[in-house]
């Protein structure tokens, strides 16, 4: 049985990945390829680089898992993708402008974001990190849907509106609501905006 | 807080978030894939409403069921069943009789019989002149039942409705000399059937438009008559030669039935149709 031709469980490639078999990167390149390159794509806006965050995503789930044994492999994946992507944004930014949608979207969160560059501790970073998970978490799923849709993954506003089978405008609106929501609780919480 | 700040802020969100995101996601897209077949089953249903109201009924009020099937110009060489789907198949010759004998008593009008009441007069006649002779004109060589090509998942014998010439049609299918082939047989109209007509003849009564030896059309390359000795007569047949095809159609009367075969002439030759008569 040839296993490049079946779409196997995240299960199965997982286990795949405990047994050191290197299938487990050719079965997560034939499941989630096309995925994960979408939101490289998001976030790079470039076909090379994107192919390299792909390859680099490969390395940091191989070299993950295990310890790591994900039960939803493509949240999994998503998180590494994230970051690789980031990071190669924000290498490349410093030599040329990126007009991206993880650009244009970081500029909707302009009022979140200070021009003086503060010292950055891995300890705010990660309390701003749970502060905004709760506020995400509590969200009607719509919203929490449209607030992860465009700011983690980094999809465009057509992209949400289809998925959600409503118009780009009703996607603004409730854009417009979770930051106000945000805003407000961050603030609250002593942050300085 | 900076921008890098609230970036690496959203990337450490929650794998729970994520989890509950991707199974929203699948929701939608299953939602999606639903609706859209949904959708098409309904525009579908609309569409073939929009037929019967705009086509159908119209045709109907003005010509009757009979206004559904199609005019008795037909071209002459057609390979294939014809417009009406609806054909009755056998194994063997006794099993197409009895089927022409079973009667329509529930009104279904599943049966031969059944359809009578919406196929028209030609049909009729056909039907009721099978049941009144319990036989069908089948074909023989040397006096012996021809070998049927049985193969699997093909019948021997098939009954079309409406055919060639908008006439029911039985077509049996033998095998000879390696080549499986079909030789068609249809009664003549009433109208026709004792007026001694060749085949170009009885054609050009049937259905003036379609080919004949003074009608011809693009694709053929000849029609003409010819003389073919049968096993018990001589007939007067009308042979088309095409023009993309190594296979020539024949057709003649024998007796009260019209006899068309699409054949190769290097394998059907003129030593079997001295072979051939019609039971």
């Amino acid at each position: 049985m040839k296993l490049q031709n079946i779409i196997m469980s995240d299960g199965e490639i997982v286990e795949l990945y405990w047994r050191r078999d290197e299938q487990a990167i050719k079965q997560t390149d034939i499941k989630y390829k096309k995925f994960l390159l979408s939101i490289a794509n998001n976030i790079v806006c470039d076909a090379w680089d994107g192919e390299e965050c792909l390859n680099d995503t490969y390395m940091g789930a191989w070299n993950s898992i295990p310890e790591a044994r994900p039960v939803i492999l493509k949240s999994f994946l998503t998180v590494i993708m994230r970051r690789v992507a980031i990071n190669r944004f924000y290498v490349n930014k410093s030599q040329k402008r990126i007009v991206s949608e993880f650009a244009v979207s970081l500029s909707e969160l302009e009022d979140f974001i200070a021009d003086k560059d503060d010292t950055q501790s891995e300890m705010e970073t990660k309390e701003l990190a749970k502060i905004i998970s709760n506020y995400v978490r509590s969200l009607p799923d719509k919203q929490m849907y449209i607030f992860v849709s465009r700011y983690y993954i980094s999809d465009s506003l057509g992209k949400i509106s289809e998925e959600l089978g409503c118009s780009v405008s009703t996607v603004k609106r409730e854009i417009k609501k979770i930051k106000q929501g945000l805003l407000k609780l961050l603030e609250s919480e002593g942050y300085k905006l | 807080m900076t921008e890098k700040k609230l970036v690496s802020a959203i990337t450490e969100l929650d794998g729970d978030i994520l989890d509950r995101y991707f199974v929203m996601k699948q929701d939608l897209e299953r939602k999606k894939k639903l609706n859209k077949r949904i959708f098409i089953k309904w525009v579908s249903l609309a569409a073939c409403v929009a037929l019967i109201i705009s086509v159908v009924i119209p045709k109907v009020r003005k010509d009757g069921f009979a206004g559904l099937l199609p005019s008795n110009n037909s071209s002459f060489g057609n390979d294939s069943p014809g417009i009406y789907q609806t054909t009755f198949d056998f194994d063997t010759y006794e099993d197409m009789i009895r089927a022409f004998r079973k009667s329509d008593f529930l009104g279904f009008g599943d049966t031969i019989n059944g359809l009578k009441s919406v196929l028209g007069e030609e049909y009729t006649y056909f039907v009721d002149k099978v049941n009144k002779n319990r036989a069908f004109p089948r074909p023989m060589i040397n006096n012996e039942e021809i070998t049927y090509r049985n193969r699997e998942g093909f019948f021997n014998i098939i009954f079309l409705v409406s055919e060639l010439y908008g006439l029911p049609w039985v077509w049996y299918f033998p095998v000879y000399n390696g080549q499986e082939f079909s030789i068609r047989v249809t009664y003549l109209p009433e109208s026709i059937a004792d007026e001694n007509l060749t085949a170009s003849e009885a054609i050009k009564a049937i259905a003036p438009d379609a080919i004949n030896i003074d009608n011809t059309r693009e694709g053929y390359e000849n029609v003409y008559n010819k003389h073919i000795k049968l096993a018990d007569r001589e007939v007067t047949a009308m042979i088309c030669e095409l023009k993309a095809d190594t296979e020539n159609i024949i057709a003649f009367v024998y007796g009260d039935v019209l006899v068309n075969i699409k054949y190769d002439p290097e394998k059907i030759t003129e030593q079997w149709f001295s072979e051939l008569s019609f039971k």
